[in-house]
């Protein structure tokens, strides 16, 4: 008997056309959803860091720093993933933090079901700019990723020889993504990054799945002018300007001022006491607020529902009283 | 009687500058007599906070606040003269009644020259203020929070608050006409809480609503639109009061209005901005 001998590969043939192409696209997807979750935390890792430290992942590092890393790795991995490198390595990285998310999210739903977490909390997966209530959560997240993860999975690219170029600009990506999430915070992109900005009306400023809404906090901003400040009562910058806010609101020129917080209404009892302001404070739920800053003391200038100035930090009062009044 | 033309046209004239005189001229009261300070002025009746004094007295004593002197002052029989108490450097002093000049507004001025009686410095003590000093031990605390079934009056007395935002309110008026033209049998109950920020924004408001409405009602004569007033304790009592419960409440103010015994439409924070126009929108005619 002949024995024949030929060059071929011992493994099968690979993949054929159509897994090829179902992969790349589910790799594509799917590193599209890392690159747009990545953005919405890239512009505001402060909203990232608190949603970290609530979900009790600062062990190793501060909160800070764990969103700053995260950040980076989802930039590296989508961007690698958009760029077609499905290397076994990457989407063995990929599906670990698939199944990360997962895990959160299905946490957060089942802590939701059980009464043992704040229903109207969202999810931070997306930042500020998409809120979503934790049954949402899993349940988008589920149909998004195991789909195109599973998908990315039907055809591996060979790890050697090693798409350098791909690589490297992942890598590179990876380390800018982590360069711009520690110097974002002094950048001015709250109107980006939060869901206030010139044109929104305040009732669209709403919690997930539209439960709780500034209007609802602050009724008379529909109608008239109106200054409100975002704050904690115990910031600096806002405690500062308490003298100042005082005879703003005293004076009555201008439109009219609210100061906006989620502080309990006893705290702000006391705070009258303690330091003397006496413009009018309203109270308010987190998740209400969270979604419309990423640093405080930050304020909005409002006519007849509808914001049309904003800024970081207090409001230029001075100015803002040569106006007409509210 | 006849009027020659030039008497006619000095009445006109006299009249002209009568009516405009108020645009011109601060109110007497306040034009004529010492001058005002600048900043502990304003004072005005506040149903927030309550005196307590360490020794019960039955002699009766006025709290006033003043945003643009972000101070207190006790007046009445309770004290042995006007104390201010300013929130801001803590200090507590006395004041001669007669340095307080009274306002159009029901409140009051302090004098410019005003010369006060240093007495000590309050203390915070949990969510009081604690006063004790020369003739004067007490507590400034939070007033106790208005609970269950109340009418207008009620709210309209202990809370001047209310009754300065109701004064200054102006509803609508072709909402309220059709509110008056509209003959269905309607009770409104608004569930609210004094400790409540958001429902002290617009507590006036309603207030005024109802008392437009109640205008024109003959004596003994009940207006046709009603409206009763629920307070609810603060959290977290909140929405485990039974009231709250029976109706499922999860938002303050709420009002629940009901037209000719059932129940129509649940009115929330927002839409209580304007009350007339959503009672309108619910009764009709558009």
């Amino acid at each position: 008997m002949d024995v024949v001998v030929t060059s071929a590969p011992l493994r099968g043939p690979g993949p054929g056309p159509v897994r090829r192409g179902l992969a790349a696209v589910g790799a594509f997807a799917l590193g599209g959803i890392f690159l747009f979750a990545a953005y919405a935390k890239l512009i505001d890792p402060i909203a990232f860091a608190d949603v970290i430290r609530d979900e009790g992942l600062d062990l190793l590092f501060s909160a800070k720093t764990v969103a700053q890393l995260a950040i980076g790795v989802e930039v590296g991995l989508g961007l690698a993933l958009v760029l077609g490198v499905r290397t076994r390595s990457v989407l063995v990285l990929t599906t670990g933090l698939v199944a990360f998310f997962l895990f959160l999210t299905g946490r957060a739903y089942l802590y939701d079901k059980m009464g043992w977490a704040d229903a109207k909390t969202s999810c931070g997966c997306f930042g500020n700019l998409v809120h979503r209530s934790p049954s949402e959560a899993l349940l988008q997240d589920a149909l998004m990723l195991i789909p195109t993860l599973g998908a990315a999975w039907l055809a591996p690219t060979p790890g050697s020889p090693a798409p350098l170029r791909r690589v490297l600009a992942s890598l590179v990506a990876t380390v800018g993504a982590v360069v711009f999430a520690v110097a974002a915070p002094n950048l001015p992109l709250d109107d980006l990054a939060t869901r206030l900005s010139p044109g929104r009306r305040v009732d669209e400023l709403c919690t997930a799945a539209e439960q709780k809404c500034l209007r609802d906090a602050l009724p008379l901003l529909v109608e008239g002018r109106h200054v409100v400040v975002l704050t904690d009562l115990d910031e600096p910058a806002f405690r500062e300007a308490i003298p100042e806010l005082n005879g703003y609101a005293a004076d009555g020129k201008g439109p009219r001022l609210w100061v906006l917080t989620a502080a309990p209404a006893e705290t702000v009892t006391m705070f009258g006491f303690a330091t003397g302001a006496s413009f009018p404070i309203q109270v308010t739920d987190k998740a209400i607020v969270r979604p419309l800053y990423r640093r405080l003391p930050r304020s909005f200038h409002v006519i007849d529902g509808v914001v049309t100035a904003t800024w970081d930090g207090l409001p230029p009062l001075r100015s803002l009283s040569a106006t007409p009044p509210g | 009687m006849r009027l020659a033309p030039r008497s006619l046209a000095r009445c006109a004239v006299a009249l002209a500058l009568a009516a405009a005189l108020p645009f011109f001229a601060p109110s007497a009261a306040q034009a004529d007599g010492p001058a005002r300070h600048e900043t502990l002025r304003e004072f005005q009746p506040t149903g927030k906070f309550e005196w307590e004094p360490a020794e019960k007295t039955d002699k009766t004593t006025v709290l006033y606040f003043s945003v643009r002197a972000a101070a207190y002052v006790l007046r009445g029989a309770g004290v042995p003269a006007p104390i201010l108490v300013r929130t801001a450097t803590r200090g507590v002093e006395s004041f001669p009644e007669d340095a307080a000049l009274p306002r159009d507004d029901g409140g009051f001025d302090l004098k410019a020259d005003v010369k006060f009686k240093e007495l000590g410095k309050f203390e915070l003590d949990g969510m009081s203020i604690k006063i004790a000093v020369e003739g004067l031990k007490g507590r400034l605390v939070p007033a106790h929070p208005v609970l269950g079934w109340h009418k207008a009056d009620d709210l309209l007395t202990h809370r001047p608050e209310y009754a300065r935002d109701a004064k200054a309110y102006t509803p609508v008026a072709t909402d309220l006409d059709a509110l008056r033209a509209c003959k269905a049998d309607v009770r409104v109950f608004v569930y609210f809480g004094t400790w409540c920020s958001t429902c002290t924004t617009v507590m006036g408001r309603i207030l005024r609503v109802e008392q437009e409405l109640a205008k024109g009602c003959k004596d003994g004569e009940k207006p046709h639109v009603q409206v009763d007033y629920y307070g609810l304790p603060a959290a977290p009592a909140t929405w485990t009061d039974p009231e709250a419960v029976k109706y499922a409440l999860d938002t303050l103010p709420t009002a629940l209005v009901y037209v000719d015994g059932a129940l129509c439409s649940k009115l929330y924070a927002a839409e209580l901005n304007r009350p007339e126009t959503s009672l309108r929108a619910i009764l009709g005619p558009k």
